[in-house]
């Protein structure tokens, strides 16, 4: 940590600068971290595989001309002119400063965490080490570890969720954390055996994706029916009840001959998982720990444990976190963890903290014994099953074309209540359904991927608009979910 | 995988598992986008081939193994490394 604290004061790194921190999940990445910190600068976690173009412009944001980066990101990194990258490596092998470093303290910025990946107005959270501290409190006031323990980081810590749950939780309890070579679900599943491991942290499309790999093996040992293959998760969990007693015993200990004796629990978070795999995967004798939480909270807001709270609640606020719901059923947080702004964005930070209340933009209600259910959105952020956040105006650029008189881009729930990228389009006169279809999907492939839309709508009528002309995507999606439930 | 014919058994594997279209797919056509796969239901494409196959494909470069032709390239490649 010294070492890498003088590695980049050399590098021209002075006290509360901003640092980008941009390689794959790795040791390294939690020197880098370690490093920056103890330096006394400000982290700017971001994705390794982010496009060069992004972390221009994200380091001009920031005014940040250090970039941490690691084997993968090296190559993008390269081309760019008037930024300093170090190799994390060099942060280990740095000779380690006579004098002590500047010295943070809990009401420093910590890391600057951008809630996505645009261009176009990046919006970064700050986040004190105070903030920092009192979330990881408490979750460890409810869910505290050993040594004993070891977590599968599943997920790329530039996800406040993951650098928290999967990575700061654990080392904080002085357990290992395994992070893995790759996400194919036979080598993890292997890995989960032969890592020892009790805990894995993953978005719900992984947790699916580790679900079927156990069912396809289950599957071949001849201990589940060929056809769940195609079936979802209810028809499984159906399937196990009606074993019987004996039967279900050979499948727990097919399992456990797969992920080893060890493993405990599955940390789902990112985004709301289908309650059917949740319920099948805890069945058979994992636990599956959910919750709530969002980057401006930093982030942890509520944790529970399928099988002990109400089916799709999010469980109970963890220690130190308030949670109200408002006249308009807006979930609001009050928090030492709450971010103390957005990044040079007075204007932003106004709207979402009032009065010392986070407004989640999240829409939701408690039940009698404080269990928190969210039932939808009042923001236009848009929360994807893999637990990226993305925003209307990034995708909304790359859908212009002639045919089209109007469009927008609007998030309609899934069943989970998680977000699917729809483009609204309003057809320009006289041209066909066809044509709008075929430039559909030749600006979706011409999109970058993850700004990428799944479908199309067509409307006849104008978007709705406010008197000042921005599109009410919010009434689009109630008026098409409304048709939708019609037809 | 028999030696004389390795597509067809490539293309045998995916249909048994559900993927319909992979019998008729274009050697160089990207699989993901032309079974309509997302990006962990492609992993999940390559973990099939793995145990099917007995192949481990390198961590780093996953990324590449996005059509037939060269699966089963790889596949092969493997194969003539460990001998008859």
């Amino acid at each position: 940590m010294e070492r890498g604290a003088s590695a980049l004061e050399a590098a021209g790194a002075s006290p509360r600068a901003n640092v980008l921190l941009v390689l794959e999940p790795c040791v390294d990445w939690m020197i880098g971290l370690a490093a920056i910190l103890r330096a006394n600068c400000v982290a700017v976690p971001m994705p390794h595989d982010t496009p060069p173009d992004f972390v221009r412009a994200i380091a001009a944001a920031c005014q940040s001309p250090i970039v941490v980066h690691g084997d993968r990101s090296a190559p993008q990194l390269a081309a760019l002119q008037g930024i300093t990258a170090i190799h994390a490596s060099a942060l280990r092998s740095a000779e380690p400063a006579d004098r002590p470093a500047s010295v943070a303290d809990g009401n420093d910025v910590a890391m600057l965490a951008f809630t996505s990946g645009s261009t176009q107005g990046p919006r970064a959270v700050e986040l004190t080490h105070a903030n920092l501290l009192a979330n990881l409190r408490g979750l460890l006031a409810i869910r505290g570890g050993s040594p004993d323990d070891a977590m599968l980081a599943l997920l790329p810590p530039s996800h406040l969720f993951a650098l928290v749950t999967g990575i700061l939780a654990p080392l904080a309890c002085g357990a290992p954390v395994v992070f893995p070579g790759s996400l194919l679900p036979n080598r993890l599943i292997d890995t989960l055996r032969d890592g020892r491991i009790t805990h894995a942290i993953a978005v719900p499309a992984l947790a699916e994706c580790l679900y079927r790999e156990i069912l396809d093996r289950l599957i071949d040992a001849g201990l589940a029916a060929e056809s769940l293959r195609r079936e979802g998760p209810a028809e499984a969990r159906r399937a196990l009840q009606s074993k019987s007693d004996e039967e279900s015993l050979e499948i727990r200990n097919a399992l456990r001959s797969a992920i080893g004796p060890r493993f405990q629990s599955l940390i789902v978070g990112g985004a709301a998982i289908n309650p059917d795999l949740a319920e099948v995967i805890a069945s058979v004798g994992i636990g599956v720990e959910l919750g709530y939480g969002l980057t401006e909270a930093g982030p942890i807001v509520s944790v529970g444990r399928v099988g002990q709270c109400p089916r799709r609640s999010v469980g109970q606020p963890i220690p130190g976190v308030e949670v109200r719901i408002d006249a308009i059923e807006e979930i609001l947080v009050r928090s030492p963890g709450v971010m103390r702004s957005y990044f040079r964005d007075p204007v932003g930070t106004a709207a979402a903290i009032r009065d010392g209340w986070l407004c989640t933009g999240d829409r939701g209600h408690r039940d009698g014994n404080g269990n928190l259910f969210i039932t939808g959105r009042i923001k236009e952020a848009m929360v994807l099953a893999s637990g990226r956040t993305v925003y209307p105006e990034e995708i909304e650029p790359y859908y212009a074309s002639a045919r089209f008189a109007e469009i927008c881009v609007a998030g309609v729930p899934d069943v989970e209540g998680n977000d699917v990228p729809s483009l609204f389009v309003v057809p320009a006169p006289s041209v066909t359904a066809e044509d709008i279809a075929a430039a559909f999907e030749a600006l979706t492939r011409a999109a970058p991927e993850g700004l990428r839309v799944a479908r199309f709508v067509l409307r006849a009528a104008p978007l709705p608009r406010t008197g000042s002309g921005k599109v009410r995507r919010k009434a689009v999606v109630e008026h098409y979910v409304r048709e939708s439930a019609l037809r | 995988m028999s030696a004389a014919d390795p597509e067809r058994d490539l293309r045998g594997v995916l249909v048994g598992r559900g993927h319909d279209r992979a019998s008729d797919i274009g050697l160089d056509d990207d699989l993901p986008h032309g079974l309509g796969l997302d990006s962990l239901a492609s992993l999940r494409l390559l973990a099939l081939v793995e145990k099917q196959f007995a192949v481990r494909f390198p961590d780093d470069q996953l990324a590449h193994y996005r059509t037939l032709r060269r699966i089963m390239e790889f596949i092969v490649a493997r194969r003539e490394e460990s001998g008859p």
